[in-house]
Protein backbone atom coordinates (compact mmCIF):
# COMPACT_ATOMS: atom_id res chain seq x y z
CA UNK A 1 0.00 0.00 0.00
CA UNK A 2 1.38 3.58 -0.89
CA UNK A 3 1.81 6.46 1.78
CA UNK A 4 -0.84 8.25 -1.04
CA UNK A 5 -3.79 5.40 -0.49
CA UNK A 6 -2.73 4.93 3.23
CA UNK A 7 -3.49 8.70 3.90
CA UNK A 8 -7.00 8.06 2.03
CA UNK A 9 -8.09 5.58 4.19
CA UNK A 10 -6.76 7.64 7.34
CA UNK A 11 -9.19 10.66 6.02
CA UNK A 12 -12.03 7.78 4.79
CA UNK A 13 -12.01 6.43 8.41
CA UNK A 14 -11.98 9.76 10.22
CA UNK A 15 -14.42 12.12 8.12
CA UNK A 16 -16.69 9.08 6.63
CA UNK A 17 -17.19 7.20 10.09
CA UNK A 18 -15.47 8.87 12.97
CA UNK A 19 -17.25 12.18 12.61
CA UNK A 20 -20.27 10.53 12.06
CA UNK A 21 -20.38 8.38 15.03
CA UNK A 22 -18.93 10.92 17.34
CA UNK A 23 -21.85 13.06 16.64
CA UNK A 24 -24.62 9.63 17.05
CA UNK A 25 -21.95 9.16 20.50
CA UNK A 26 -22.52 12.28 21.84
CA UNK A 27 -26.17 12.32 21.54
CA UNK A 28 -26.24 8.73 22.92
CA UNK A 29 -24.38 9.33 25.52
CA UNK A 30 -26.75 12.46 26.55
CA UNK A 31 -29.51 10.45 26.22
CA UNK A 32 -28.49 7.25 28.37
CA UNK A 33 -27.68 10.05 31.34
CA UNK A 34 -31.41 10.88 30.77
CA UNK A 35 -32.48 7.72 31.31
CA UNK A 36 -33.46 8.61 34.79
CA UNK A 37 -35.64 11.13 33.95
CA UNK A 38 -37.23 9.85 31.13
CA UNK A 39 -41.04 8.01 31.82
CA UNK A 40 -41.17 4.32 31.46
CA UNK A 41 -41.90 4.52 28.02
CA UNK A 42 -41.60 7.18 25.84
CA UNK A 43 -43.26 8.60 22.44
CA UNK A 44 -41.22 7.32 19.51
CA UNK A 45 -43.84 7.91 16.75
CA UNK A 46 -46.45 10.92 16.57
CA UNK A 47 -49.59 10.59 14.31
CA UNK A 48 -50.03 13.15 11.54
CA UNK A 49 -52.16 15.83 14.21
CA UNK A 50 -48.99 15.88 16.31
CA UNK A 51 -50.52 13.20 19.07
CA UNK A 52 -47.80 10.27 20.01
CA UNK A 53 -49.45 7.21 18.83
CA UNK A 54 -46.23 4.91 19.22
CA UNK A 55 -44.55 4.39 22.32
CA UNK A 56 -40.97 2.46 23.54
CA UNK A 57 -38.75 1.82 26.21
CA UNK A 58 -36.68 5.41 26.33
CA UNK A 59 -33.16 3.54 25.40
CA UNK A 60 -34.35 2.25 22.51
CA UNK A 61 -33.50 5.80 21.44
CA UNK A 62 -29.70 5.75 21.84
CA UNK A 63 -29.76 2.18 20.04
CA UNK A 64 -31.10 2.78 16.83
CA UNK A 65 -29.24 6.18 16.60
CA UNK A 66 -26.12 3.98 16.98
CA UNK A 67 -27.13 1.14 15.06
CA UNK A 68 -28.15 2.73 11.93
CA UNK A 69 -25.53 5.71 11.63
CA UNK A 70 -23.02 2.59 12.58
CA UNK A 71 -24.18 0.49 9.89
CA UNK A 72 -24.19 3.51 7.23
CA UNK A 73 -20.49 4.82 8.64
CA UNK A 74 -19.21 0.80 7.62
CA UNK A 75 -21.14 0.65 4.38
CA UNK A 76 -19.75 4.05 3.26
CA UNK A 77 -15.75 2.80 4.28
CA UNK A 78 -15.79 -0.64 2.99
CA UNK A 79 -17.55 0.71 -0.58
CA UNK A 80 -15.00 3.74 -0.48
CA UNK A 81 -12.13 1.96 0.36
CA UNK A 82 -10.56 0.63 -2.54
CA UNK A 83 -11.83 3.64 -4.37
CA UNK A 84 -9.56 4.81 -6.81
CA UNK A 85 -8.66 7.71 -9.44
CA UNK A 86 -10.07 11.44 -9.53
CA UNK A 87 -13.57 10.97 -10.19
CA UNK A 88 -14.64 11.89 -6.33
CA UNK A 89 -18.29 12.54 -7.11
CA UNK A 90 -20.30 9.77 -6.13
CA UNK A 91 -17.47 9.50 -2.84
CA UNK A 92 -18.42 12.94 -1.83
CA UNK A 93 -22.21 12.25 -1.55
CA UNK A 94 -21.77 9.60 0.59
CA UNK A 95 -19.08 10.62 2.69
CA UNK A 96 -21.66 13.90 3.30
CA UNK A 97 -24.36 11.94 3.36
CA UNK A 98 -22.68 9.82 6.18
CA UNK A 99 -22.52 13.02 8.46
CA UNK A 100 -26.06 14.12 7.29
CA UNK A 101 -27.80 11.38 8.73
CA UNK A 102 -25.88 11.21 11.95
CA UNK A 103 -26.59 14.77 12.93
CA UNK A 104 -30.27 14.91 11.55
CA UNK A 105 -30.97 12.09 13.55
CA UNK A 106 -28.90 12.37 16.61
CA UNK A 107 -30.60 16.04 16.93
CA UNK A 108 -34.32 14.75 15.95
CA UNK A 109 -34.60 11.59 18.24
CA UNK A 110 -32.40 13.11 21.00
CA UNK A 111 -33.95 16.24 20.39
CA UNK A 112 -37.94 14.23 20.51
CA UNK A 113 -36.84 13.52 24.13
CA UNK A 114 -36.00 16.85 25.73
CA UNK A 115 -39.98 17.37 26.19
CA UNK A 116 -40.26 14.07 27.20
CA UNK A 117 -37.85 15.03 30.39
CA UNK A 118 -39.62 14.60 34.11
CA UNK A 119 -43.07 13.86 32.08
CA UNK A 120 -45.12 11.60 33.92
CA UNK A 121 -47.37 10.65 30.99
CA UNK A 122 -45.44 9.82 27.22
CA UNK A 123 -49.22 10.47 25.83
CA UNK A 124 -48.89 14.25 26.68
CA UNK A 125 -45.53 14.66 24.64
CA UNK A 126 -44.78 17.60 21.96
CA UNK A 127 -44.96 16.85 18.49
CA UNK A 128 -41.08 16.49 17.81
CA UNK A 129 -40.97 18.65 14.83
CA UNK A 130 -39.21 21.86 15.85
CA UNK A 131 -35.93 19.00 16.91
CA UNK A 132 -36.57 17.62 13.48
CA UNK A 133 -35.99 20.66 11.55
CA UNK A 134 -33.36 21.94 13.52
CA UNK A 135 -31.70 18.50 12.73
CA UNK A 136 -32.09 18.53 9.51
CA UNK A 137 -30.67 22.00 8.88
CA UNK A 138 -27.38 21.38 10.97
CA UNK A 139 -27.22 17.88 9.08
CA UNK A 140 -27.16 19.81 6.17
CA UNK A 141 -24.51 22.33 7.38
CA UNK A 142 -22.26 18.96 8.82
CA UNK A 143 -22.89 17.48 5.49
CA UNK A 144 -20.99 20.20 3.66
CA UNK A 145 -18.32 20.39 6.07
CA UNK A 146 -17.57 16.68 5.20
CA UNK A 147 -18.09 16.92 1.93
CA UNK A 148 -14.75 19.08 1.75
CA UNK A 149 -13.10 17.27 4.17
CA UNK A 150 -13.92 13.87 1.81
CA UNK A 151 -10.71 12.58 1.00
CA UNK A 152 -9.21 12.28 -2.98
CA UNK A 153 -8.82 8.40 -3.98
CA UNK A 154 -5.82 7.64 -5.18
CA UNK A 155 -5.06 7.11 -8.73
CA UNK A 156 -4.89 2.92 -8.60
CA UNK A 157 -1.85 1.95 -10.52
CA UNK A 158 -3.63 0.38 -13.43
CA UNK A 159 -5.81 3.00 -14.18
CA UNK A 160 -4.74 3.11 -17.73
CA UNK A 161 -2.85 -0.07 -19.09
CA UNK A 162 -2.00 0.57 -22.80
CA UNK A 163 -4.61 -1.14 -24.96
CA UNK A 164 -2.95 -3.82 -28.09
CA UNK A 165 -5.58 -2.82 -31.16
CA UNK A 166 -6.25 -6.38 -32.53
CA UNK A 167 -4.21 -6.52 -35.88
CA UNK A 168 -6.57 -7.47 -38.71
CA UNK A 169 -6.25 -8.89 -42.00
CA UNK A 170 -8.01 -6.43 -44.80
CA UNK A 171 -10.90 -8.73 -45.34
CA UNK A 172 -10.43 -10.33 -41.65
CA UNK A 173 -13.75 -10.18 -39.63
CA UNK A 174 -14.27 -10.32 -36.15
CA UNK A 175 -16.47 -11.38 -33.39
CA UNK A 176 -16.50 -11.06 -29.94
CA UNK A 177 -19.07 -12.12 -27.28
CA UNK A 178 -19.49 -11.93 -23.57
CA UNK A 179 -21.91 -12.50 -20.67
CA UNK A 180 -21.34 -9.81 -17.79
CA UNK A 181 -23.04 -10.53 -14.42
CA UNK A 182 -22.99 -9.12 -10.94
CA UNK A 183 -21.87 -11.56 -8.16
CA UNK A 184 -23.78 -14.39 -7.02
CA UNK A 185 -23.83 -12.43 -3.77
CA UNK A 186 -25.30 -8.82 -4.79
CA UNK A 187 -27.73 -10.98 -6.66
CA UNK A 188 -28.62 -12.92 -4.02
CA UNK A 189 -29.72 -10.18 -1.86
CA UNK A 190 -31.79 -8.77 -4.41
CA UNK A 191 -33.63 -11.72 -4.69
CA UNK A 192 -34.29 -12.59 -0.97
CA UNK A 193 -35.24 -9.25 -0.16
CA UNK A 194 -37.53 -9.28 -3.10
CA UNK A 195 -38.90 -12.40 -1.89
CA UNK A 196 -39.08 -10.85 1.76
CA UNK A 197 -41.10 -7.97 0.17
CA UNK A 198 -43.36 -9.76 -1.57
CA UNK A 199 -44.34 -11.94 1.28
CA UNK A 200 -44.75 -8.94 3.16
CA UNK A 201 -47.29 -7.97 0.28
CA UNK A 202 -49.52 -11.00 0.29
CA UNK A 203 -49.50 -11.04 3.85
CA UNK A 204 -51.13 -7.17 3.90
CA UNK A 205 -53.59 -8.48 1.11
CA UNK A 206 -55.30 -10.87 3.52
CA UNK A 207 -55.28 -7.53 5.62
CA UNK A 208 -55.93 -4.78 3.87
CA UNK A 209 -57.73 -6.52 0.65
CA UNK A 210 -56.96 -4.42 -2.74
CA UNK A 211 -55.44 -1.40 -1.16
CA UNK A 212 -52.58 -3.17 -0.63
CA UNK A 213 -51.77 -3.21 -4.22
CA UNK A 214 -48.79 -0.70 -3.68
CA UNK A 215 -46.82 -2.92 -1.43
CA UNK A 216 -46.24 -5.34 -4.94
CA UNK A 217 -44.77 -2.16 -6.57
CA UNK A 218 -41.41 -3.05 -4.64
CA UNK A 219 -40.78 -6.40 -5.48
CA UNK A 220 -41.67 -5.57 -9.19
CA UNK A 221 -39.25 -2.76 -9.01
CA UNK A 222 -36.36 -5.37 -7.64
CA UNK A 223 -37.25 -8.11 -10.15
CA UNK A 224 -36.61 -5.80 -12.86
CA UNK A 225 -33.43 -4.71 -11.38
CA UNK A 226 -32.05 -8.48 -11.21
CA UNK A 227 -32.56 -8.62 -14.73
CA UNK A 228 -30.27 -5.69 -15.32
CA UNK A 229 -27.39 -7.75 -13.42
CA UNK A 230 -26.82 -10.13 -16.10
CA UNK A 231 -26.09 -8.28 -19.38
CA UNK A 232 -25.24 -10.03 -23.28
CA UNK A 233 -22.16 -8.25 -24.58
CA UNK A 234 -21.42 -7.99 -28.19
CA UNK A 235 -18.62 -6.73 -30.80
CA UNK A 236 -18.52 -6.89 -34.52
CA UNK A 237 -18.15 -4.33 -37.17
CA UNK A 238 -21.79 -3.31 -36.54
CA UNK A 239 -20.29 -1.96 -33.31
CA UNK A 240 -20.62 -2.09 -29.76
CA UNK A 241 -24.09 -3.88 -27.73
CA UNK A 242 -24.99 -4.39 -24.06
CA UNK A 243 -28.45 -5.90 -23.46
CA UNK A 244 -29.51 -6.83 -20.40
CA UNK A 245 -31.32 -10.67 -20.50
CA UNK A 246 -34.55 -9.78 -21.05
CA UNK A 247 -33.54 -7.43 -24.11
CA UNK A 248 -33.95 -4.10 -22.66
CA UNK A 249 -32.56 -1.91 -21.71
CA UNK A 250 -30.28 -1.86 -24.30
CA UNK A 251 -26.83 0.31 -24.64
CA UNK A 252 -25.26 0.49 -28.85
CA UNK A 253 -22.13 2.07 -29.96
CA UNK A 254 -22.40 2.24 -34.09
CA UNK A 255 -18.62 1.39 -35.65
CA UNK A 256 -19.08 4.61 -37.44
CA UNK A 257 -19.59 6.76 -33.98
CA UNK A 258 -16.00 4.59 -31.74
CA UNK A 259 -13.05 6.98 -30.99
CA UNK A 260 -11.96 4.51 -29.43
CA UNK A 261 -11.28 1.57 -25.95
CA UNK A 262 -9.24 1.23 -22.66
CA UNK A 263 -9.55 -0.36 -20.38
CA UNK A 264 -10.31 1.04 -16.76
CA UNK A 265 -10.52 0.08 -12.98
CA UNK A 266 -13.91 0.77 -11.36
CA UNK A 267 -15.51 1.08 -8.55
CA UNK A 268 -19.13 0.58 -8.70
CA UNK A 269 -20.09 2.90 -5.72
CA UNK A 270 -16.96 5.31 -6.28
CA UNK A 271 -17.36 5.69 -9.68
CA UNK A 272 -20.78 5.37 -10.73
CA UNK A 273 -22.92 5.44 -7.26
CA UNK A 274 -23.82 1.80 -7.06
CA UNK A 275 -24.40 -1.33 -9.50
CA UNK A 276 -26.66 -1.74 -12.63
CA UNK A 277 -27.19 0.58 -15.49
CA UNK A 278 -25.68 4.05 -14.56
CA UNK A 279 -26.33 7.27 -15.78
CA UNK A 280 -23.66 9.84 -15.23
CA UNK A 281 -23.10 13.50 -17.47
CA UNK A 282 -21.61 12.29 -20.36
CA UNK A 283 -21.13 8.61 -19.27
CA UNK A 284 -23.60 5.60 -19.44
CA UNK A 285 -21.88 2.36 -16.94
CA UNK A 286 -23.37 -1.09 -16.86
CA UNK A 287 -21.53 -1.39 -13.83
CA UNK A 288 -22.15 -5.16 -12.17
CA UNK A 289 -18.88 -5.74 -10.11
CA UNK A 290 -15.89 -3.91 -9.21
CA UNK A 291 -12.97 -4.46 -11.09
CA UNK A 292 -11.83 -4.21 -15.08
CA UNK A 293 -14.23 -2.40 -17.07
CA UNK A 294 -14.00 -1.81 -20.98
CA UNK A 295 -14.48 1.76 -21.58
CA UNK A 296 -15.67 2.90 -25.33
CA UNK A 297 -15.03 6.40 -26.12
CA UNK A 298 -17.34 8.05 -28.88
CA UNK A 299 -16.70 10.75 -30.81
CA UNK A 300 -18.94 13.18 -29.43
CA UNK A 301 -16.84 12.92 -25.92
CA UNK A 302 -19.26 10.36 -24.06
CA UNK A 303 -17.96 7.36 -23.49
CA UNK A 304 -19.82 3.79 -22.46
CA UNK A 305 -17.96 1.92 -19.06
CA UNK A 306 -19.14 -2.16 -19.09
CA UNK A 307 -17.35 -4.32 -16.44
CA UNK A 308 -16.26 -7.26 -18.18
CA UNK A 309 -13.80 -10.24 -17.78
CA UNK A 310 -11.48 -10.39 -21.25
CA UNK A 311 -11.74 -6.13 -21.02
CA UNK A 312 -8.36 -6.61 -22.38
CA UNK A 313 -8.95 -8.26 -25.48
CA UNK A 314 -12.82 -6.70 -26.06
CA UNK A 315 -10.82 -3.26 -25.92
CA UNK A 316 -8.31 -4.13 -28.22
CA UNK A 317 -11.48 -5.03 -31.18
CA UNK A 318 -12.88 -2.19 -30.57
CA UNK A 319 -9.90 -0.23 -31.78
CA UNK A 320 -9.42 -2.53 -34.50
CA UNK A 321 -12.83 -1.82 -35.84
CA UNK A 322 -12.36 2.41 -34.94
CA UNK A 323 -9.42 2.04 -37.03
CA UNK A 324 -11.29 0.91 -39.85
CA UNK A 325 -14.14 3.61 -39.47
CA UNK A 326 -11.19 5.59 -39.80
CA UNK A 327 -10.61 6.39 -36.08
CA UNK B 1 -15.39 -15.83 -26.60
CA UNK B 2 -13.08 -14.08 -29.78
CA UNK B 3 -13.86 -15.48 -33.20
CA UNK B 4 -11.93 -14.01 -36.36
CA UNK B 5 -12.50 -15.47 -39.65
CA UNK B 6 -10.43 -14.51 -42.63
CA UNK B 7 -11.74 -15.12 -46.12
CA UNK B 8 -8.27 -14.39 -47.85
CA UNK B 9 -7.19 -17.31 -45.75
CA UNK B 10 -6.87 -20.73 -47.05
CA UNK B 11 -8.58 -22.53 -44.59
CA UNK B 12 -11.89 -23.12 -45.35
CA UNK B 13 -14.16 -20.26 -43.56
CA UNK B 14 -16.40 -23.24 -41.11
CA UNK B 15 -13.09 -24.65 -40.08
CA UNK B 16 -11.93 -21.28 -39.05
CA UNK B 17 -15.29 -20.84 -37.31
CA UNK B 18 -14.83 -24.24 -35.54
CA UNK B 19 -10.94 -24.21 -34.75
CA UNK B 20 -11.66 -20.15 -33.44
CA UNK B 21 -14.50 -22.14 -30.62
CA UNK B 22 -12.13 -24.84 -29.78
CA UNK B 23 -9.01 -22.40 -28.96
CA UNK B 24 -11.56 -20.51 -26.68
CA UNK B 25 -12.57 -23.45 -25.02
CA UNK B 26 -8.60 -24.31 -24.29
CA UNK B 27 -7.95 -20.79 -23.55
CA UNK B 28 -11.08 -21.07 -20.77
CA UNK B 29 -13.28 -18.47 -22.04
CA UNK B 30 -15.97 -21.28 -22.94
CA UNK B 31 -16.28 -24.60 -20.62
CA UNK B 32 -19.46 -26.44 -19.86
CA UNK B 33 -22.64 -25.02 -20.02
CA UNK B 34 -21.54 -21.97 -22.20
CA UNK B 35 -23.89 -20.81 -24.74
CA UNK B 36 -22.60 -19.67 -28.28
CA UNK B 37 -24.60 -17.05 -30.50
CA UNK B 38 -27.22 -18.55 -32.50
CA UNK B 39 -26.01 -19.42 -36.28
CA UNK B 40 -28.27 -16.39 -37.15
CA UNK B 41 -26.56 -14.17 -34.66
CA UNK B 42 -22.78 -15.67 -35.99
CA UNK B 43 -23.33 -15.03 -39.56
CA UNK B 44 -24.19 -11.62 -39.12
CA UNK B 45 -21.83 -10.35 -36.63
CA UNK B 46 -18.87 -11.99 -39.13
CA UNK B 47 -20.94 -11.60 -42.33
CA UNK B 48 -20.94 -14.80 -43.28
CA UNK B 49 -24.01 -17.01 -44.66
CA UNK B 50 -25.83 -19.04 -42.49
CA UNK B 51 -24.41 -22.49 -44.06
CA UNK B 52 -21.12 -21.72 -43.32
CA UNK B 53 -21.96 -21.43 -39.56
CA UNK B 54 -24.46 -24.08 -39.34
CA UNK B 55 -21.82 -26.18 -40.95
CA UNK B 56 -19.24 -25.05 -38.47
CA UNK B 57 -21.81 -25.78 -35.70
CA UNK B 58 -22.14 -29.53 -36.97
CA UNK B 59 -18.72 -30.14 -36.61
CA UNK B 60 -18.70 -29.25 -33.05
CA UNK B 61 -21.26 -31.19 -33.13
CA UNK B 62 -19.84 -34.26 -34.35
CA UNK B 63 -16.68 -34.14 -32.20
CA UNK B 64 -19.15 -34.31 -29.26
CA UNK B 65 -17.99 -30.69 -28.58
CA UNK B 66 -21.48 -28.83 -28.80
CA UNK B 67 -25.27 -29.46 -27.66
CA UNK B 68 -27.20 -28.56 -30.43
CA UNK B 69 -31.39 -28.27 -29.51
CA UNK B 70 -33.79 -26.92 -30.96
CA UNK B 71 -34.79 -23.79 -28.89
CA UNK B 72 -32.32 -24.17 -26.61
CA UNK B 73 -29.71 -22.73 -28.58
CA UNK B 74 -25.82 -24.08 -29.13
CA UNK B 75 -24.53 -25.41 -25.63
CA UNK B 76 -20.81 -26.85 -24.98
CA UNK B 77 -20.78 -30.10 -23.50
CA UNK B 78 -18.89 -31.88 -21.06
CA UNK B 79 -16.73 -32.71 -23.65
CA UNK B 80 -15.52 -29.27 -23.30
CA UNK B 81 -13.83 -29.89 -19.78
CA UNK B 82 -12.26 -32.95 -21.25
CA UNK B 83 -10.89 -30.49 -24.07
CA UNK B 84 -9.41 -27.81 -21.77
CA UNK B 85 -7.96 -30.35 -19.91
CA UNK B 86 -5.90 -32.12 -22.42
CA UNK B 87 -4.95 -29.08 -24.15
CA UNK B 88 -3.36 -28.47 -20.58
CA UNK B 89 -0.93 -31.08 -21.09
CA UNK B 90 -0.11 -29.63 -24.27
CA UNK B 91 2.47 -26.97 -23.07
CA UNK B 92 4.76 -29.27 -21.60
CA UNK B 93 5.20 -31.24 -24.57
CA UNK B 94 5.81 -28.28 -26.65
CA UNK B 95 8.42 -26.72 -24.61
CA UNK B 96 10.08 -30.36 -24.50
CA UNK B 97 10.00 -30.70 -28.20
CA UNK B 98 11.37 -26.90 -28.45
CA UNK B 99 14.50 -27.16 -25.90
CA UNK B 100 14.68 -30.59 -28.53
CA UNK B 101 15.21 -28.29 -31.41
CA UNK B 102 11.56 -30.41 -32.60
CA UNK B 103 9.70 -27.83 -34.94
CA UNK B 104 5.97 -27.67 -34.72
CA UNK B 105 5.95 -29.93 -38.09
CA UNK B 106 7.96 -33.00 -36.99
CA UNK B 107 5.63 -32.83 -33.35
CA UNK B 108 2.94 -32.45 -35.43
CA UNK B 109 3.54 -35.38 -37.37
CA UNK B 110 4.69 -37.29 -34.53
CA UNK B 111 1.18 -36.97 -32.79
CA UNK B 112 -0.43 -38.17 -36.12
CA UNK B 113 1.69 -40.89 -35.99
CA UNK B 114 0.63 -41.98 -32.82
CA UNK B 115 -2.77 -41.09 -33.04
CA UNK B 116 -2.61 -43.68 -36.34
CA UNK B 117 -1.34 -46.61 -34.35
Amino acid sequence: MTDERRRYLRTLLLVGAALPLAIALAGSILAIAWLGRLPAEVAIHWAAGGAPDGFAPPWIVPGMLLLIVAGFSAVTVVSLAAAHGPRVRNARILVATASWLSTTLTVGLVGSLVSQLDLADPRSAQSPAAPLITGALLGLAVGALAWFLAPVPPAGESDTPTVERLSLGEDARVMWTATATASPKLAAVIALFGVALLVQAIVLTFELGAAAWPFYLAPVVLALVLSTLTWRLRIDHRGVVARSVLGFPRITVPAGRIQGASVVTVSPVADFGGWGLRWLPGEVGVILRGGEALRVSRRDGHTVTITTHDAGRAAGIVEAIAGRNGA
Amino acid sequence: MLLVVDPGSPAPLFQQIADGVRAEVIRGGLREGSRLPSAKELAESLQLNLHTVLKAYQTLRDEGLLDLRRGRGALLTAQASVLGEVAQEVPLLVARAKAAGIGPAALSALIKEEYAR
